[in-house]
């Protein structure tokens, strides 16, 4: 039985050229790159070729950005970091983040935050203007998801900047704005001068690129909780991972170059799933507004519900069948909560937990996403019928 | 290095005493398979010795088998006052290298009425001779730190505190019977208190594979490897239920669906009891705590297996339930996120007290015997062994 990857959004496919000057790079490279020595200095000057590319890629300069293990700790960094702060404040968040801001976020009112949640409207977009009704002087930081993980809705980061800048404005007090672009970094324009953020997460590892790689920019000083060692100017401390740093810069390089023909063809891919997913018996795209509003969703990422069938079981039926696919997010799948950010966009819970996500990559077939179609309509049937019965339940 | 065993409720046994006894010394030697040198019974003890190797491993075994009340390290001597006492020293130190300053007494025992010294008069003596060498360990008679036991008979034992056991009978002395383990909190722990009183058990997981995924059948398999050790091992049925659930769904109204599900559960159950030569059903079923555990509900369940039921926490509430899975050690599997067998198909308004006629009727509507046979032959079996 062949096998279908069809869970971008959690991880990408390695790419083997990258892979290979991974390799290379762990090789040629292994001193320390604070290490003073010529094998040091070689391995300092790969590190900062790497941080170069990178910033070259967002659009900052070098030295505004560091790099991590991850998005979830670029992201954790930044939450953190408000605990040195001796004003309080307000915290403003969607209410679809994902977990790696929401929870930083939430545990800040342990320590006197005021965090503030706003709800996007129901097709999964925020409107700045409310995220501009939950700003106000007291507020220290605003952060907003550019691609919703679980959704694919894409915010309008640069229109909430405006808003916060507006803010700033008529307070006089600076705001912290911070953008998690894990998923939309590579494979959508991210540059921090057109959003207009103070801050950015992203990681390697969506796309194809090494796990334990991420950065984070940074266009202001800021005191973090970690200490000693130094490294990345004391914004994540500990010897880089160099290898990792190199597969993220290359990684972030090839879908740069290759950005409008992948997302072109991810818009040819997400329009056959999202034709297939109507032509099922109860299939419904989440959010329901997605086919008439393209621009607004990433087409990397496609959700759909088909109540009664719990999402986890069609996602194991159609392992069996050889596509591999999510519920919801990765990371919370293995979790039996219910789904913040599908209640948040006003979708119930029994609707909810039926939930897929089927996510696509450089690599995705045309031919991939109407066998993954075919396959799915027929396991749905065969799960509705096994759960509803043919409707020739005998009554007493 | 020798243990001292007690035995408890077998010592009261009359005339089948014998066979409880040889039932527990086989359990024992089996779980410590060629780590046994010598084993022996005497008037509601046991003696066994172990290489010096095998000290922890016998601790193990014997802290976990059915009908061990307490046991200890045990030193054995010839009947001399000075052996006694040379002993007696060698416990005290050993308690004093890990606890430092304590209390502690004599307990005494003579059944060897021909031994020169009785009881008190060994309690005395040795006690002044354990203060005079250990001078940081202090009399203490009614809650001491350690007590010194002497016991002697056809040698002198001297032991330190004992530790607990699990108490009940060997496992195996009470016929076998079959657990319907789900792999939530309760029927390990239902297992667990049959297996206290002797009963050997085979376990049948039923699993709606895709509705319930490869994880929650992972959960009873590990649960299933928790208890084996004292149990003498454990034969795991996996049965797929898919299909007769599906046909209920079919063929029965929603309501009915759990109970429908938990007697086909039974008659399934009943049919793996059969092949394997078991006697009894075991659940964990508790009166009322869901709508398949009223008493009308448990009457249809249970009557469609035609072997005797036991629910040994009918009467338990769940707060006992988990403090016992807790001690038992299933309890942190138990609560993994896995959902178990019944979640997708359950009903939202299932039947709480059910006809027993109607119900009759629907479970013969389902004409389910072929399914039921299918899904007996389709059973994957897993055997975790006793060792521990």
């Amino acid at each position: 039985m062949s096998s279908i990857y069809l869970d971008w959004a959690a991880s990408g496919l390695p790419m083997d050229e990258v892979l290979s000057e991974c390799t290379q790079v762990a090789k040629a490279y292994f001193a320390n790159p604070s290490s003073v020595h010529a094998p040091g200095k070689a391995a300092h000057h790969r590190l900062e070729t790497a941080r170069a590319g990178c910033a070259s890629i967002i659009g900052c300069r070098p030295q505004e950005l560091f790099f991590t293990s991850g998005g979830s700790e670029a992201n954790n960094i930044i939450f953190a970091s408000l605990l040195h702060k001796k004003r309080k404040g307000s915290v403003v968040i969607s209410a679809v983040e994902h977990a790696s801001v929401y929870e930083p976020a939430i545990h800040l009112k342990e320590f006197g935050f005021e965090v503030r949640l706003v709800k996007p409207r129901s097709n999964g977009v925020l409107d700045p203007i409310d995220v501009k009704a939950c700003i106000d002087q007291s507020t220290q930081c605003v952060s907003v998801i550019h691609v919703n993980n679980e959704t694919g809705s894409i915010q309008p980061v640069s229109a909430i900047a405006k808003a916060v800048r507006d803010v700033e404005t008529s307070t006089g007090k600076k705001i912290l704005f911070h953008c998690d672009a894990v998923q939309s970094f590579g494979k959508l324009p991210v540059n921090v001068i057109e959003l207009d953020v103070d801050a950015l997460s992203a990681s390697g590892h969506k796309l194809g690129g090494p796990k334990g790689s991420g950065l984070l920019f940074l266009n202001r000083e800021m005191q973090v909780l970690y200490r000693g060692g130094g490294q990345e100017s004391g914004i994540r401390p500990g010897t880089e991972n160099l290898p990792a740093v190199w597969g993220l810069y290359r990684s972030a390089s090839i879908w740069d170059k290759t950005q409008n023909d992948v997302k072109n063809q991810a818009q040819k891919l997400a329009a056959i799933l999202k034709g297939g997913i109507d032509l099922i018996e109860n299939g419904r795209l989440v959010p329901a507004t997605r086919d008439a509003e393209l621009s607004t969703h990433s087409p990397f990422i496609v959700a759909a519900t088909f109540p009664p069938i719990p999402g986890e079981v069609l996602v194991r039926a159609m392992t069996d069948r050889g596509f591999f696919i999510s519920t919801g997010s990765a990371c919370s799948s293995r979790g039996a909560k219910k789904n913040r950010v599908l209640g948040n966009i006003g979708i119930s819970k029994d609707v909810a937990d039926s939930a897929i996500r089927i996510s696509i990559g450089p690599t995705t077939k045309e031919g991939d996403c109407r066998s993954f179609c075919d396959a799915l309509r027929r396991e749905v049937s065969t799960l509705r019928n096994a759960i509803l019965g043919s409707g020739s339940a005998i009554s007493h | 290095m020798l243990f001292l065993i007690k035995l408890g409720e077998i010592a009261l046994k009359r005339g089948n005493r014998g066979y409880f006894e040889k039932k527990l010394m086989q359990n024992i030697k089996r779980r410590l398979r060629g780590d046994t040198r010598r084993g022996e019974m005497q008037k509601g003890r046991f003696y066994v010795e172990v290489s010096e190797d095998a000290v922890v491993r016998a601790d193990a075994v014997l802290s976990s088998t059915f009908g061990v009340v307490a046991f200890a390290p045990t030193i054995a001597v010839g009947k001399t006052y000075e052996k006694i006492k040379t002993a007696a020293l060698q416990v005290c130190g050993d308690f004093l290298a890990q606890a430092g300053s304590k209390t502690f007494k004599v307990a005494a025992r003579r059944s060897d009425k021909s031994f020169a010294m009785d009881s008190y008069q060994i309690a005395q003596k040795l006690g002044d001779d354990i203060r005079y060498t250990h001078p940081r360990l202090s009399v203490d008679v009614h809650s001491p730190d350690l007590t010194v036991h002497v016991e002697v008979r056809d040698r002198v034992y001297i032991y330190g505190n004992e530790k607990r056991g699990l108490g009940g009978l060997p496992v195996g002395t009470a016929e076998k019977g079959v657990l319907l383990l789900s792999g939530g909190i309760d029927s390990p722990v239902a297992a667990f208190l049959m297996a206290r009183r002797g009963l050997r058990q085979d376990a049948v997981y039923f699993h709606t594979y895709p509705f319930t995924s490869q994880e929650a059948e992972e959960k009873a398999e590990a649960i299933a490897g928790i208890l084996a050790p004292s149990f003498n091992g454990i034969n795991l049925f996996s049965v797929p239920f898919t299909d007769i659930a599906s046909r209920i769904r079919e063929k029965a109204p929603p309501a009915e669906m759990t109970l429908l599900m938990r007697a086909c559960m039974m008659s399934t159950a009943a049919k793996i009891a059969e092949r394997q030569e078991a006697l009894c059903l075991v659940t964990g079923e508790s009166l009322s705590q869901v709508a398949s555990q009223t008493v009308q509900s448990m009457r249809f369940t249970g009557g469609r297996a035609e072997l005797p039921v036991f629910r040994p926490l009918v009467g338990m509430g769940k707060e006992e339930i988990i403090n016992l899975a807790r001690r038992i050690g299933t309890y942190e599997t138990s609560i993994l996120p896995f959902e178990d067998c019944c979640t997708v198909f359950a009903p939202k308004k299932p039947l709480i007290r059910p006809d027993l006629e109607r119900m009759n009727r629907s479970y013969h509507r389902l004409e389910i015997g072929a399914s039921v046979d299918a899904a007996v032959e389709q059973s994957k079996r897993t055997w975790f062994g006793p060792s521990t």
